[in-house]
């Protein structure tokens, strides 16, 4: 644990004194690209919804590694925050700021992917060919977003490729434990119309060996019952008038992931496995005048998850579907005032095993923001939503927030919202258990953060710190029925108080041929319970399970003509996994190297890569007794070929 | 707009520096590790096991041990002697032969221990989701299962599961009477009698679904205990079966809100105690179910219930919110607190030796 605690605190000391260094460098003109892209406005939300927070987004230079394979995988690489991961190809959930899966909505184009079942979105199950623009938002934002934005959100937007010509893109990787990725990437698109198609198939063994700590003498063990493979194809088309006042696009995707489960350390052998099918699809309207922009939306989202544990068991089956509609416009009053407002209707339907009868849920929430723009230097935002649920009016949320730009290279950020998060339809209506008196999760949310951006010849840097604080109201969270200790209910039994700090550090320094990208990152966050459930309760004030108090990541990456050579270190601190502190899992490094080369020749380019991932061969559990592997190696290659689109500009 | 400029860059780093503060605090401790239990010797009449179920898939089951004389409970016994984690929800505990059978549920095996030290002498595996054993001899014991419609046969001599025989689905609690094991089921109405001798099911006595505990009484009859099933919302209920006759004698229901557990009874036999949220006791003379608990739960969620053979003491456990260590509450033979420690996570049987 000492080694643990030093190596933690030297990544920590390390950043705090590289910081102020790096601050010291002049902030002459001339941008460069930056590895680390700026991120791109996709709808009329996010300059409202965003307005005062941090969005972040994955390094370009992990991204361009990780085309293909999920957002599990991209996540991991990244750092950005820790992921709940039962193991390779198993269910992968977000902890953004302590906050629970549930409370971190995935969108995809605007749609929330999270389940109406369970309401997670399964990061195992997003694979990162069909996103162009992945951006994390580490606050709460459901005024912006709706219900579930209380931990944060991830957005996964596809770009619309009118003008960018002809594209084709293959990605693939092969690696150890039987690991072959492959995606393929084809658009052509002129001034008027586009067309997108993306294919994707992955699959893997993980029968990776493994130290059974859970056997006595600890003997080495293979992990079974572990294969996955996943497949599934995405396309879009768009088209526009000539004069660029209307737009649509139509999407589809459709995917199938069949996934052994692995037992732990401790559990029997076991034949459980579980298919993931979902389609859906989503068509868009754009109006563009000077006066009014809007955007009418219309999905469908369809699942369905077949569950199978033993054969004296009923296969656990979920369908759902859901519809979604809303209009969304934007209206500029002035130069300096701005308003947004629209409407999003969305129906539900689950038929799951559990639930008798089939449910239906109709929701309907309205929402409005306001932009007041004071100068080039100084705007802030008012969002409010007001959300009817099966025609219950939940409490009004909104947010305030600004930003202001001190100088050419300091901003502040701000906000504070007040946040919310439905119950789920197995909260609702499980059976036996599911608990319909259960109250909408209150969450409140202050965030505040400085920007710095340097730009020097030779030289660019990007740091923000931010520090927040966010009280969540019932929480809701499962426990035996009182009174009847064989029945599992969710009540409303938490009041979580969180509060953090994140730094992050992007830089990039050019001399002749040679580039280095640096990113360096650190999370500090505290997320206790702070109200007791029980006279006995001894797990109030403290941290809350699988949250790690620390978490820094850092990557370098050192390119020299085509040539390129990467490091990237994850120090994931240590987790209590009993309330009351009385068991954890250790802290754990991750360590990866990457070595490629480039090569570009005229309207292609070809990327052949070689990785070893936790290049230490660190024994480690990111779950209780979930074997994960030690080092592997995956070898990436990445053909491209861009044909711009020359006329009809 | 200087001046304003200025108080916006106080503004903001002033509120900047107020959360940091209070975003900072001191760290987490860690669990202070437990003393070594290395060289304890239990004895008959010291103490009470604690069998902790632990966190479904959490791997974090245990038996704890508390010591009558001076209050103290270790809460990891097996891991502290064996240096290996018990598994994955310990469901039971029999004594057998002289050794303590440990049935652990999710890891699909039955550890053989010591009872003095809970030092593992063999390791019973095959089953697929095991729940209780019972000896029906001197060489032989059944083990029920919850998944696999069939209950398993232990050859107690050489401690290996030698096969098993069909079960009209999960079985659960098992008494054995004479050359006839009683079984109870969670999800079948019934309770099954089975010739221990040909391993048949030879007759089935109706009652209601949820059948989770068994008890004998001082007469020689056998009480069930029924929580119901919730999926029809059909009630559970507490019935009397003579044994000789197979005859249901007493039949008394609860409300399809209640859900009653672990029966159990005073040496005597002749009192009968359960859970019902609270606690809860009856003479087996009784023709009514008691209306009035016996020990109030207040915020507590009771869990597990004991009656010390010797002198009537009631041991219940407090599983808190199912993610913590739980507690063991003893109290005198008329109710009254006497003593409080902490024990595994989700605490559920007792078992007195």
């Amino acid at each position: 644990m000492n080694i643990k605690k030093k190596k933690k605190n030297l990544f920590v000391l390390l950043f705090a004194f590289l910081s102020p260094a790096l601050f010291l460098y002049g902030q002459d003109s001339i941008v460069k690209n930056l590895h680390f892209d700026l991120v791109s406005i996709s709808s009329f939300r996010n300059s409202f919804a965003n307005n005062g927070l941090l969005i972040e987004k994955p390094d370009s230079i992990q991204r361009s590694r990780n085309e293909v394979g999920t957002l599990t995988d991209l996540f991991v690489q990244n750092g950005l925050f820790f992921i709940k991961s039962y193991g390779c190809g198993n269910l992968a959930t977000t902890s953004i700021r302590g906050a629970s899966a549930s409370q971190t909505p995935l969108l995809w184009n605007g749609l929330n992917l999270q389940s109406p079942t369970n309401g997670t979105v399964d990061l195992s199950l997003v694979p990162a060919i069909l996103c162009d623009v992945i951006t994390i938002q580490n606050a709460g934002g459901s005024a912006g977003w709706g219900s579930g934005a209380i931990g944060g959100l991830i957005q996964a937007n596809n770009v619309e490729l009118f003008n960018e010509g002809f594209k084709l893109k293959y990605v693939g990787t092969i690696g150890s434990f039987g690991e072959a990725q492959n995606g393929i990437k084809i658009s052509s698109g002129n001034s008027k119309c586009y067309a997108d198609v993306r294919v994707y198939f992955q699959q893997s063994k993980n029968d990776f060996t493994f130290r059974n700590l859970g056997i006595a003498n600890f003997p080495l063990d293979t992990l079974e019952n572990s294969t996955f493979n996943q497949k599934g194809a995405q396309a879009q088309v768009g088209w526009r008038t000539k004069n660029r006042r209307h737009s649509f696009v139509l999407r589809a995707w459709y995917q199938k992931t069949d996934r052994e489960i692995p037992p732990s350390m401790l559990e029997i052998n076991n034949l459980a496995r579980q298919q993931d099918e979902f389609f859906r699809s989503m068509g868009s309207w754009k109006i563009n005048y000077s006066k009014i922009s809007m955007e009418l939306k219309s999905a469908v989202l369809t699942e369905f998850m077949d569950f199978y544990q033993s054969v004296n068991l009923p296969n656990s089956l979920t369908h759902a579907v859901s519809f979604i509609n809303s209009v969304d416009c934007r209206i500029p009053i002035s130069k300096s005032f701005i308003t947004n407002f629209g409407i999003i209707a969305n129906s539900s339907r689950a038929d799951v095993t559990q639930y008798v009868p089939v449910t239906i849920q109709n929701r309907v929430s309205a929402f409005t923001a306001f932009q007041f723009i004071q100068n080039e230097k100084l705007n802030f935002v008012l969002n409010f939503r007001a959300e009817e649920v099966q025609a219950k009016l939940l409490p009004l949320v909104g947010s305030v927030a600004g930003e202001w730009k001190g100088n050419k290279f300091l901003m502040f950020k701000t906000s504070l919202s007040r946040n919310y998060r439905i119950p789920t339809f197995n909260d609702l209506y499980w059976r036996p258990g599911g608990n319909a008196n259960l109250k909408p999760e209150d969450s409140w949310n202050a965030d505040g953060s400085v920007v710095v951006n340097i730009e020097k010849n030779h030289f660019l840097l990007n740091y923000f710190f931010t520090a927040y604080f966010r009280q969540t109201k019932n929480w809701i969270q499962w426990r035996p029925t009182v009174g009847n200790s064989t029945i599992w209910s969710p009540e409303n039994l938490l009041e979580v108080w969180s509060k953090g700090l994140e730094h992050h550090l992007k830089a990039d320094w050019y001399f002749n041929k040679l580039k280095i990208n640096l990113n360096l990152a650190y999370n500090y966050v505290r997320a206790r319970n702070e109200k007791s459930k029980d006279i006995n309760d001894l797990s109030v004030g403290k941290q809350l399970v699988y949250v790690p108090t620390h978490y820094s990541y850092g990557m370098i990456q050192f390119t020299y003509r085509n040539f390129y050579l990467s490091y990237a270190h994850q120090f994931n601190g240590l987790r209590f996994t009993a309330s009351d502190h009385s068991t954890y899992l250790p802290a754990y490094d991750l360590a990866t190297v990457t070595i490629g080369k480039r090569v570009d020749y005229k309207i292609y380019y070809f990327d052949v890569f070689f990785r070893s991932v936790n290049l230490f061969n660190e024994e480690y559990q990111a779950m209780s007794w979930r074997p994960m592997p030690g080092r592997y190696f995956q070898i990436g290659l990445t053909i491209n070929c861009n044909k711009p689109n020359t006329k009809n500009k | 707009m200087k001046k304003n400029e200025n108080l916006l860059w106080i503004g903001m780093l002033t509120t900047l520096l107020i959360i940091t503060n209070s975003s900072c605090e001191k760290e987490d401790p860690l669990p202070v590790v437990p003393p070594s239990t290395t060289g304890i010797s239990i004895g008959i009449g010291d103490g009470v096991f604690v069998t902790n179920e632990g966190n479904f898939l959490g791997g974090n089951a245990k038996v704890s041990f508390y010591n009558f004389s001076d209050g103290t409970a270790v809460e990891d016994l097996f891991s502290s002697t064996n240096s290996l984690p018990l598994g994955d929800i310990c469901q039971s505990m029999t004594l057998i032969n002289g050794k303590e059978y440990i049935v652990v549920n999710n890891s699909g095996k039955i550890e053989v221990c010591n009872p003095s030290n809970l030092l593992r002498v063999a390791t019973i595996t095959g089953f697929t989701s095991p729940r209780f054993i019972v000896p029906v001899s001197a060489s032989k014991a059944y083990v029920s299962d919850y998944i696999s419609n069939s209950i398993s046969i232990v050859n107690l001599v050489n401690n290996t599961r030698t096969g098993s025989f069909p079960f009209p689905g999960a079985s659960e609690a098992m008494v054995l009477v004479g050359n006839d094991v009683f079984v109870s089921s969670i999800n079948r109405d019934k309770v099954y009698v089975i010739n221990s001798t040909t391993d048949l099911i030879v007759d089935s006595i109706p009652v209601a679904k949820g059948g989770n505990s068994l008890q004998l009484d001082g007469n020689g009859d056998l009480w069930v205990l029924c929580y119901g099933d919730y999926v029809t919302s059909s009630p559970g209920g507490l019935y009397r079966i003579n044994t000789s006759t197979h005859g249901v004698e007493l039949s008394l229901p609860f409300t399809t809100a209640e859900s009653p557990t672990k029966l159990c009874a005073n040496n005597a036999g002749d009192t009968l105690y359960y859970l019902n949220y609270s606690v809860y006791r009856c003479p087996i003379t009784t023709i009514a179910l008691p209306t009035l608990p016996f020990i109030t739960a207040t915020t507590q969620s009771f869990y597990g219930l004991g009656i010390r053979p010797l002198n009537g003491e009631v041991f219940v456990t407090d599983a808190i919110d199912y993610a913590q260590r739980g507690k063991l509450l003893r109290y005198t033979p008329s109710g009254t607190l006497l003593d409080t420690e902490l024990v595994g996570i989700i605490p559920a049987g007792i078992y007195f030796y």
